[in-house]
């Protein structure tokens, strides 16, 4: 018997090891909070300076890129998707065991509170239960949240996600996001999309109710009601409190929070409970006029998109400024709305035109506009009319066709490079969205390219794009680079200029890596989030022609030089031209910008034969704005 | 509860420590089989205890009474009390839907109407496997060939235990009732054993048998929609989805027995490899052939009393087994089937001795698959919902041309895969179980290779067992 007892407890033991070591990890989904905990726990213990918690309220809220350059700070957020505060305060003790950072922001709300009940609530929280380590406190949540069927499902992701075991991350790779609807940085999801024309009708009276959340008579407020939820912000003030970390209370916009008393109710009580306990509250909810927050900021009646969180977080940047939790030299507080514009999302107009033309059987674009922020440009059309737009939207694709000149195309990136060309094809009206009014907009991301030969945008019924009737608009030999002030674009209609007036030097000596590629310069820009585009001035009297029997290699290591840490990257060796010099480029997406060693190499395509190694070591890769 | 439940997880390893540690006092070690028997069949509905207590207490009597008596009349009373109790519930719980049923369509037949509807009759679990035991223990002792137990708690008991109460195997009472006399003092590898068997068990249930499910459900319950190879591959599959399916259900039935040191008669041995239907009934359900031999085709004079009456007989067992397995006409077609072929292959005994005797080619290239595609064939009656829907997909099934997508029911490309390789490696198994014993094979390896085996099993369960919610739970022998 005891023989038994000992094999089956070691049985066990070793079965608990290999599911958490190796196939929880396979099966735990792929999610944006999963990624943010893997890039957190990268990061220095002593380097962070600031922690977000909460919602999606506040991951779609507050952008991490921006308080970081605005503050000079190391921010992070940990929000998630319906992330309830009991689970928030295990995250915090969690996080708080190897980060000590200055301040905690905490974003409240009254849905925040509660207990889930909900299916889809209950799933919510465990993104943040697969990614925090086992306590007690852990254990007692999972089993006050989670009934006795639930249980083994919530503790192992194995369990609960086995169902797709031929769609689990078998060989353990990295899985990065889908950043073609939203913007990730460090924690902060950032949506592009507007709220759409349904949700826009039930908030036709918003401004009347949003004027009224703050009329409440203090005497109206039921303070028993929120009364065991604010105890879990008590917790949440307590653990501050122990851990000597500042704590500052907020809470994002939303339209919810017009349209209940409870919000109004917490409003008030959550502001009584941080006079009582000395921090400081700061609902967004009341700034809703201060920041011109309006419908079109907002993606749903819940959380503010991309271009309503650079209004957030610029107002919340200021805050934390006044309120003294961070402190930067004057100059820059001088420059603080300048900054704040250029970290901004927002778009600019790049090109403007009057049109009259068909897009969709009946439906005319009066107006085409296209505009342009760090990541994306965005083509807007103004129509004849609203009505039936959707409708027609549901049954046609969009399509998109830029042709650059032949000059250009070297510069094409991605799956446009064996197009030719650009094409973006919008299928439904997730991609495509449409403000309420007879405006609809599109998105593609930002190109090199400034000048093209032709831009077609077109309509066809879903599943007939060959044989179906087209509604074709022409925009012939459009130069965006007009409104953008360059004196380096030169007349043979070539973008390249501009990319490298924004270059950072890595080598300004003659080196030659053999007898046939001898460079001048190497440099270096940070074209998109995270893609670095490297270029190679070429010494004059180079032969190119004997270039093309190259490879090129960027080989990089984040950490350690370890092969575990090595990054490799091979590359054509494609010349091209700009003002009378020729260079060769590569883009090269690096996710850590600290890389301890960074070497660029040739070889051979024949022979194999390697050429001289350019080395640097303890590189720091600078971002675009620092450029 | 069900074998492959959380609430079972909780519940044997409890039942199991909790035996052992008054398994040393026969009469405490038997209350808590009982309790334990009892809380397990009244978790899915405790009112149709009463039925279990009634059989039990019912039996026990009678057998008490028919020991004392030598009258025959009143043995023959007894007797018929207890058939009429057992047999009572078991018509009218299971029967008495399907009579009226059938009244009214013989009605229907000579253009009569008749306002009769059926009764809302809930059927208890496993109501024909624990009559069917109780029965043979009175039986047994009316023939002389069995002793009453004056045991109440030991025979209670062995009616009720809980490994094999709800779908069997249906127990003896000369083999299974004596093992309530004694203790029996703990053997690692007996237990050891028993919990390897469990576990194979609930790999044939939740990885095959549960995944076949799947597809075989989505075309028999949309007969109309599939043909070809889309209905064979659903009556291929569900072959082994009922065979993983029970037999599963035996495994964990004897292993969870085996751990608390009870013996239970094997129920399954390998019958796809059958070379006939005689041969696949000696391999299918033993406990129930057996019992319908024993109890139905020797009293009906079995094979004494002549050439065509021994056909006779056994073409009533296998129609009666037909109508034991479900109360619909579908189930009688299934078991006329097994009925016509058992009789053939009677009648021509002496021709296939002659031409499959020490002819291994001809037996596992002609004699095995024709087997397999019969048992397969009288499937289609068993599992479609209906007589009109077993005769729609045997129709569809000749329609080779009209196959479209076979990935497109139910189960995914890499799902599908999953399933033949897993029924590979089963057969595999079992053929190489049948030379070697694998409990023999795996005690010679080292720990090491021993416990990466037993790991595979229990990962391969967790992964790929279908479980949670929307999936099958159920085992298809319970709804008989």
């Amino acid at each position: 018997m005891i023989k038994l007892a000992v094999k089956i407890l070691v049985f066990s033991l070793v079965f608990i090891v290999i599911l958490k070591t190796i196939f929880d990890p396979v099966f735990k989904k792929n999610n944006s909070f999963k990624n943010s905990i893997d890039q957190l726990y990268q990061l220095d213990k002593d380097s962070l300076d600031l922690l977000i918690f909460g919602s999606s309220h506040a991951r779609n809220s507050y952008n991490t890129d921006i308080i970081d350059k605005a503050l000079h700070i190391n921010s992070f957020s940990l929000a998630s998707g319906g992330q309830k505060i009991a689970v928030t305060n295990n995250l915090i003790d969690d996080i708080l065991k190897q980060f000590k950072p200055k301040l905690i922001i905490l974003d409240v709300f009254p849905g925040s509170l509660d207990y889930p009940k909900l299916e889809h609530q209950k799933s919510n929280q465990l993104q943040v239960f697969d990614n925090t380590k086992w306590t007690t406190n852990k254990m007692e949540l999972l089993t006050s949240m989670y009934s006795f069927d639930e249980l083994p499902s919530a503790v192992s992701p194995t369990v609960r996600n086995h169902q797709n075991w031929n769609k689990a991350n078998w060989m353990f790779s990295e899985q990065k996001l889908d950043s073609t609807r939203a913007f990730f940085n460090k924690g902060f999801s950032g949506s592009f999309s507007i709220m759409d024309d349904s949700e826009r009708m039930n908030l036709l009276d918003y401004e009347q109710r949003k004027d009224k959340y703050l009329s409440l008579s203090t005497n109206e407020i039921d303070p028993s009601k929120l009364k065991n939820e604010l105890e879990e912000i008590k917790n949440a003030i307590e653990i501050c409190k122990e851990n000597n970390i500042e704590l500052l209370l907020v809470c994002s916009p939303y339209f919810d929070a017009f349209y209940s008393k409870l919000a109004s109710d917490f409003h008030f009580l959550v502001t009584e409970l941080c006079e009582e306990n000395n921090i400081k509250f700061l609902d967004f909810n009341t700034k809703f006029d201060e920041l011109s927050l309006t419908l079109d900021d907002f993606r749903d009646r819940s959380h503010v998109n991309l271009f309503g969180a650079d209004k957030v977080t610029g107002s919340l940047v200021t805050y934390l400024l006044n309120e003294d939790y961070f402190e930067i030299n004057n100059s820059d507080i001088e420059n603080l709305p300048k900054t704040l514009k250029t970290l901004s999302s927002a778009f600019e107009l790049t090109f403007e035109k009057e049109l009259n033309k068909e897009l969709f059987p009946d439906v005319f674009v009066k107006r085409i506009s296209m505009f342009e922020n760090k990541e994306h440009r965005k083509i807007e059309l103004i129509l004849n009319k609203k009505e039936g737009v959707s409708d027609l939207l549901k049954k046609h694709n969009l399509e998109y066709i830029a042709t650059p000149y032949e000059a250009d195309k070297k510069l094409l990136e991605g799956k446009f490079k064996e197009l030719n060309r650009e094409i973006q094809t919008f299928y439904s009206l997730k991609d495509i969205s449409i403000n309420g009014q007879n405006k609809i907009s599109v998105r593609i991301p930002k190109s090199n390219i400034l000048k093209y030969k032709n831009i077609r945008l077109f309509s066809f019924v879903k599943a007939k794009r060959q044989s179906g009737q087209k509604h074709i608009i022409d925009l012939p030999d459009l130069d965006l680079s007009k409104t953008i002030e360059s004196k380096f674009i030169n007349e043979q209609g070539s973008s390249l200029g501009l990319l490298l007036e924004k270059t950072e030097q890595l080598l300004s000596e003659p080196f030659e890596f053999n007898e046939t590629i001898k460079v001048e310069e190497i440099a270096y820009l940070n074209s998109k989030a995270n893609e670095y585009k490297f270029s190679f001035k070429i010494k004059q009297d180079s032969n190119t022609k004997e270039f093309e029997k190259y490879n090129g290699y960027i080989r990089y290591y984040n950490g350690e030089v370890t092969e575990a840490n090595k990054n490799v990257r091979g590359f054509p060796v494609t010349v091209l031209e700009s003002d009378g010099f020729k260079y060769i480029f590569v883009t090269v997406h690096i996710e850590d910008v600290n890389l301890s060693k960074l070497d660029f190499f040739f070889i051979k395509k024949e022979s194999k034969e390697i050429s001289r190694f350019y080395t640097m070591k303890g590189l720091k890769l600078k971002k675009d704005s620092d450029l | 509860m069900f074998f492959n439940s959380l609430d079972f997880a909780i519940f044997f390893p409890l039942v199991f420590i909790l035996y052992w540690l008054v398994s040393q006092k026969l009469y405490l070690r038997n209350l808590l089989i009982l309790i334990a028997s009892y809380v397990f069949y009244g978790w899915w509905d405790w009112r149709f205890l009463i039925l279990i207590v009634i059989s039990s207490l019912v039996d026990f009597i009678v057998g008490q009474k028919l020991y004392k008596t030598e009258n025959i009349k009143k043995r023959k009373g007894l007797l018929f009390i207890s058939l009429l109790v057992n047999l009572g519930f078991l018509v009218y719980f299971k029967y008495t839907n399907f009579f009226i049923e059938t009244f009214v369509d013989s009605f229907r037949l000579f253009g009569k109407e008749l306002e009769i509807s059926t009764l809302n009759i809930i059927l208890p679990v496993g109501i024909s496997f624990y009559t069917f035991q109780t029965l043979s223990y009175t039986i047994d002792i009316y023939r002389k060939q069995l002793k009453p137990t004056k045991d109440w708690l030991a025979f209670f008991s062995f009616v009720a235990f809980f490994p094999q109460l709800v779908a069997g195997p249906i127990e003896r009472a000369a083999h299974l009732l004596p093992q309530f006399y004694k203790t029996y003092k703990f053997n690692y590898k007996l237990v050891k054993s028993g919990l390897l068997l469990m576990a194979f068990g609930l790999f044939k249930k939740m990885v095959i048998a549960d995944r076949a499910a799947i597809l075989v459900n989505q075309v028999y319950n949309n007969p109309t929609d599939y043909h070809g190879y889309e209905t064979i591959l659903a009556t291929v599959l569900f072959a082994f989805q009922i065979y993983c399916d029970f037999s599963g259900y035996s495994d964990i039935a004897i292993g969870a027995a085996r751990t608390m040191g009870f013996d239970l008669m094997k129920n399954f041995d390998s019958p796809y490899f059958s070379k006939s239907i005689t041969e696949f009934w000696r391999h299918w359900h033993i406990s129930l052939s057996t019992w319908f031999r024993d109890y139905v085709y020797i009293p009906l004079g079995g094979s004494r009393k002549g050439k065509y009456r021994t056909y006779a007989n056994l073409f009533i067992v296998f129609l009666v087994s037909g109508l034991w397995h479900g109360a619909a006409m579908t189930f009688v077609i299934w078991g006329a089937i097994h009925g016509v072929f058992i009789v053939v292959e009677k009648a021509l005994t002496k021709f296939r001795m002659m031409l499959f005797k020490n002819r291994n080619i001809l037996n596992y290239c002609l004699a095995l698959p024709f087997t397999f595609f019969i048992v397969c064939f009288a499937w289609v009656f068993f599992r479609a919902n209906s007589y009109s829907d077993s005769i729609q997909i045997l129709n569809n099934s000749f329609q080779i041309e009209e196959t479209q997508n076979i990935f497109n029911l139910g189960l995914k490309q890499p799902e599908l895969y999953l399933l033949f390789v897993m029924i590979l490696l089963l057969l595999i198994f079992e053929i190489i179980h049948k030379r070697y014993s694998a409990l023999v094979v795996l005690n010679k390896m080292y720990l090491p290779f021993r416990w990466v085996f037993y790991l595979t099993i229990v990962f391969c369960i967790l992964i790929f067992g279908i479980y949670g919610e929307n999936t099958v739970k159920e085992f298809i022998y319970f709804q008989f």
